[in-house]
């Protein structure tokens, strides 16, 4: 072969080298600039991960700081399926045994544990303590895993108030649902580098988890307080059994509310108990008539006009009076002339009609709004309602002389609450709340939510006035005697009002009893409500079912409180001592 | 010998200093490289760039010795080299070191190993090379290829047994190459294409061991083998394509980095994926065009050489070269099976860089004695 060949032959080696190099770029830049995208996200999948930091769920305190709603550490018991005895038998007495212990039931125990899956859940929020008797046992294949759970400390102490959170910890009642947002821990997420093993190579900084907890709330209420009255209103359930009851405490002058106390009631931590009529706050959602409890905020306003003075005499008509061709009737009375603090003394209905006719149709209704009815009161808790409250062009004849003395006319016992905190601080009307204050646990920060004027609702000589006549309710000749505190002059009025049923008041003997009421009269340390709706065992009167339970109340927690005595003890009702 | 030797430095002005440029410029970073996969670890991988710059040091010696000493020497002993080479591969079937299932390392002292398979491929190219070249040569019948074949055949069935798919593979191109430029018959390359074709089922039937037979698999469909081989080729492909353009930076690239392309093989087998990832596309085709460099090179010499054994020395190792970079490069991006073929200059080993340096001194011995016109 002579030599042009060989140059030939080894250029086409050179060229078959040179056609392998271009195919291998050509597939590289394929790769490394068309791809590249995909790719990179795929590597990046793999070498990174997300890893959550929960913190913890902020606690809830009362005004001096116990513990309402707090964390507890517990366990999650789960359990491997490849690492548990494989035997049937065996397997079915691991089975019959936890759930026992943890008293799952049984049949679901087995379905999960048939599961394909490699690992599976036996219980969630195990108590450290059974969680461990259950360790002991040493199953193979049992895994405990550290957990918190929302505890409440007090059972059923202010359940409905503090509602209840999801098993993740997500607030879906009551405050645990209002303040969601503050209480909850902010979950930290960050990605993290980590190896083919998956160990993570990033460090993390200890401060940045550390202040994800939630926020605790202080709330208004007095731990101390709400159980007394928890516990005296289920005194008084167990002996009237109402279908419902409910008691509201506030200091009149801040707006804070020192007790919120219903029945049923329920205990947030044995939910499988919990009914959705228990989980209801009762004092803000139901709507009751409030009867002659009325009276006192109607007369306020017509003294406040000055439209009548406490002096004022009225013809009680002996006990039955026509007007627009229908009968009003004192219940069970027959009054002659009364004067108007008679009139709130001996409750008389004929008398308080014949004060609200004095004051007029639009007077009258400005009275009632400016005590805040027919307006939620803003406590600061959901589902709040406004009452049944009529526009003054929609009352017929007959109105002007049944909403004073509460027919016809429907309030929440925050309502209440809220227009008789405002008789006892002078016609000052202090708005409710439940939340004193919102804390960091970390930093410290706190945010403090002030007592709030929402309005005058009558001027002071009224009030005085009023007062006056409200402490006669409890004295010889008042309607409510049984309200009566040794050592304190109360100031209060009875409510029994016939409930509407199908159209009619009369006929179904179905009550709402109510007292409501504040102590010392001159000087109060708080309003108290106190409702039975539907007392049976035939008493039915405010005087007879709820103040008792008003004056135990207020007994104990004057006591508490340590509120100096107004009357000297034993001594005359007439004996005032001002403080 | 004393006579080459005497004269020595005024024969190495002679060099082709374009290759030895090129080589060294490879050679570096490839150093370089496996600095950057050792250093994320305490462990032994952390003392790979050492040992690589005592092998280089080594291999730049012996380069030296071979291009000094007359490559028609080389030829004149082509048998006596082959017949060594082929006794070591003997050697190593009997004391070799099993290591991950074959046998393909030879003790030579204390923690040092070496692949006889390795300093074959040099033995095959000088023998066939040199019976190529021998006046006698004709190409006539098929029977003038049987001495090729059997010089082919016994490494390549020596390796085989270690077993070691991808060094014995890579005598078939070097053979066929040398061959072809000596003037074999264009015609046969494609009777033995077609043999080839029919062949490889029962190949792969009757020949290949289980091992073998899993790497083609991975090679063909990576991303459902389970297998180690098929991690590396999707971590290696991951990290090729995720460098982009101009790469994430030396010593940042995640999947060598967080062991993702697994230590053991970032600085051998897979150093190119690592390169790749670091320094981008731009990096990886400035590598390649640095071997298109190498090879034009060696071909360049073959061009030039005083005789035909001198061309078919310097076709031979641009053969040799050419096999070696497309099969590892070929590995890393998903075109060509995980045989484990290391890179030229670039992979971490001591065997082979001493037979890639000892190709380069040859190669140079060739261009030394060039043809002057």
């Amino acid at each position: 072969m002579n030599h042009t060949v060989y140059v030939v032959r080894i250029l086409t080696s050179y060229v078959g080298m040179c056609t392998v190099a271009f195919f291998l770029t050509r597939h590289l830049y394929s790769i490394q600039i068309t791809k590249h995208p995909e790719l990179y996200a795929k590597a990046a999948s793999k070498y990174t991960a997300r890893k959550t930091w929960s913190g913890t769920r902020g606690s809830i305190f009362d005004r001096r700081g116990n513990l309402l709603a707090g964390n507890i550490e517990c366990k999650n018991i789960l359990a491997d399926l490849h690492l548990l005895p494989r035997d049937p038998k065996i397997r079915e007495e691991i089975i019959a045994y936890l759930s026992e212990t943890l008293s799952v039931d049984r049949d679901i125990l087995a379905f999960r544990m048939r599961s394909h899956a490699r690992e599976v859940v036996v219980r969630n929020y195990v108590d450290i303590d059974v969680a461990a008797i259950v360790a002991a046992r040493r199953i193979a294949g049992l895994r405990f895993v550290d957990d918190q759970r929302r505890y409440y400390p007090k059972d059923a102490l202010l359940a409905n108030v503090l509602g209840f959170t999801t098993s993740r910890n997500r607030g879906v009642y009551g405050l645990e649902a209002i303040w969601d947002k503050d209480l909850a821990s902010k979950d930290l997420e960050q990605i993290i580098e980590r190896d083919r093993r998956g160990r993570s190579l990033g460090k993390v900084d200890p401060v940045k988890t550390r202040a994800i907890s939630g926020k605790s709330l202080y709330l208004t209420i007095e731990e101390p307080i709400q159980h007394y009255v928890e516990v005296e209103l289920r005194a008084m359930c167990e002996e009237f059994k109402p279908k419902r009851a409910y008691a509201i405490m506030a200091d009149p002058r801040t707006g804070a509310v020192m007790a919120m106390a219903q029945y049923p009631t329920f205990n947030p931590n044995d939910r499988r108990a919990i009914e959705p009529e228990m989980w209801r706050v009762h004092g803000i959602s139901d709507v009751y008539d409030p009867g002659s409890t009325m009276k006192c905020v109607a007369i306020a306003g017509a003294l406040d006009y000055g439209v009548v003075s406490p002096d004022t005499v009225f013809d009680c008509e002996d006990g039955m009076w026509m007007y627009g061709r229908r009968s009003l009737r004192d219940s069970g009375h027959k009054f002659g002339l009364l004067t108007v603090s008679e009139i709130v003394q001996k409750s008389s209905n004929i008398g308080t009609a014949k004060v609200a006719l004095q004051l007029g149709k639009p007077r009258l209704f400005q009275v009632f709004r400016r005590f805040g009815f027919g307006e939620t009161t803003g406590i600061g808790l959901r589902h709040e309602s406004p009452g049944i409250f009529r526009k003054v062009r929609d009352w017929d004849g007959l109105s002007i002389t049944r909403f004073p003395i509460g027919q016809g006319i429907s309030v929440t016992p925050v309502q209440m609450v809220q227009a008789y905190g405002a008789l006892a601080n002078r016609g000052k009307m202090m708005k409710l709340r439940l939340v004193e204050r919102l804390v960091d646990p970390v930093t410290g920060d706190a945010i403090t939510f002030p007592p709030e004027l929402k309005r005058v609702a009558v001027r002071p000589p009224a009030a005085q006035a009023i007062v006056e006549a409200m402490c006669r309710v409890t004295a010889e000749g008042g309607t409510a005697l049984k309200a009566a505190v040794e050592g304190y002059q109360v100031a209060g009025k009875t409510g029994t009002a016939q409930k509407l049923i199908n159209g009619s008041y009369t006929g179904h003997g179905k009550y709402v009893a109510s007292f409501i009421g504040f102590v010392p009269a001159h000087d109060p340390a708080f309003v108290l409500l106190v409702v039975a709706d539907e007392p049976s065992n035939g008493r039915y009167y405010g005087g007879t079912v709820a103040a008792p339970t008003f004056s135990r109340i207020a007994d104990q927690v004057l006591h508490y409180l340590s509120v100096p005595p107004t009357v000297a003890s034993g001594g005359e009702a007439d004996v005032i001592v001002r403080r | 010998m004393h006579l080459y030797l005497k004269n020595g430095f005024s024969l190495l002005r002679k060099m082709n200093f374009v290759l030895l440029g090129l080589v060294f410029a490879t050679i570096a970073t490839g150093l370089f490289f496996i600095y950057g996969t050792g250093q994320q670890n305490a462990e032994s991988f952390g003392r790979f760039w050492i040992k690589q710059s005592v092998w280089i040091v080594i291999g730049c010696g012996i380069m030296l010795v071979l291009s000094l000493i007359d490559y028609r020497h080389y030829g004149r002993h082509a048998g006596v080299i082959y017949m060594s080479t082929v006794l070591l591969l003997i050697a190593v079937l009997m004391f070799g070191k099993r290591i991950n299932g074959a046998r393909s390392w030879l003790p030579v002292g204390p923690g040092i190993a070496v692949q006889p398979s390795e300093f074959s491929k040099l033995g095959l190219v000088i023998i066939i090379s040199w019976i190529a070249s021998r006046p006698s040569t004709r190409f006539r019948s098929l029977r003038d290829l049987v001495p090729y074949v059997v010089l082919a055949a016994i490494p390549f069935a020596l390796i085989l047994m270690q077993p070691d798919m991808g060094s014995a593979i890579v005598l078939v191109p070097i053979t066929l190459a040398i061959t072809f430029i000596s003037g074999m018959k264009k015609r046969w390359l494609l009777y033995g294409l077609i043999l080839a074709l029919v062949s490889a089922p029962l190949v792969y039937k009757y020949v290949f061991k289980d091992h073998q037979r899993k790497r083609l698999h991975t090679f063909l469909n990576p991303s459902k083998n389970p297998t180690k081989e098929g991690w590396n080729a999707r971590q290696s492909l991951l990290a090729v394509g995720s460098g982009g353009l101009t790469g994430k930076g030396y010593m940042k690239g995640t999947q060598n980095v967080l062991g993702f392309l697994p230590k053991s093989v970032a600085p051998t087998d897979f150093i190119f994926s690592v390169i790749a990832e670091e320094s981008g596309f731009a990096g990886s085709s400035l590598l390649i065009s640095a071997f298109c460099g190498i090879m034009l090179s060696c071909i360049y010499i073959a061009a030039t050489a005083r005789d035909s054994f001198g061309r078919n020395l310097a076709c031979g190792i641009a053969v040799l070269l050419c096999v070696h970079i497309y099969i590892n490069i070929g590995m890393t991006v998903g075109l060509a099976p995980i045989i484990g073929i290391p890179l030229p200059f670039v992979s971490y080993g001591g065997s082979f860089m001493i037979l890639m340096l000892s190709s380069i001194g040859v190669i140079q011995s060739v261009y030394i004695r060039r043809r002057t016109c």
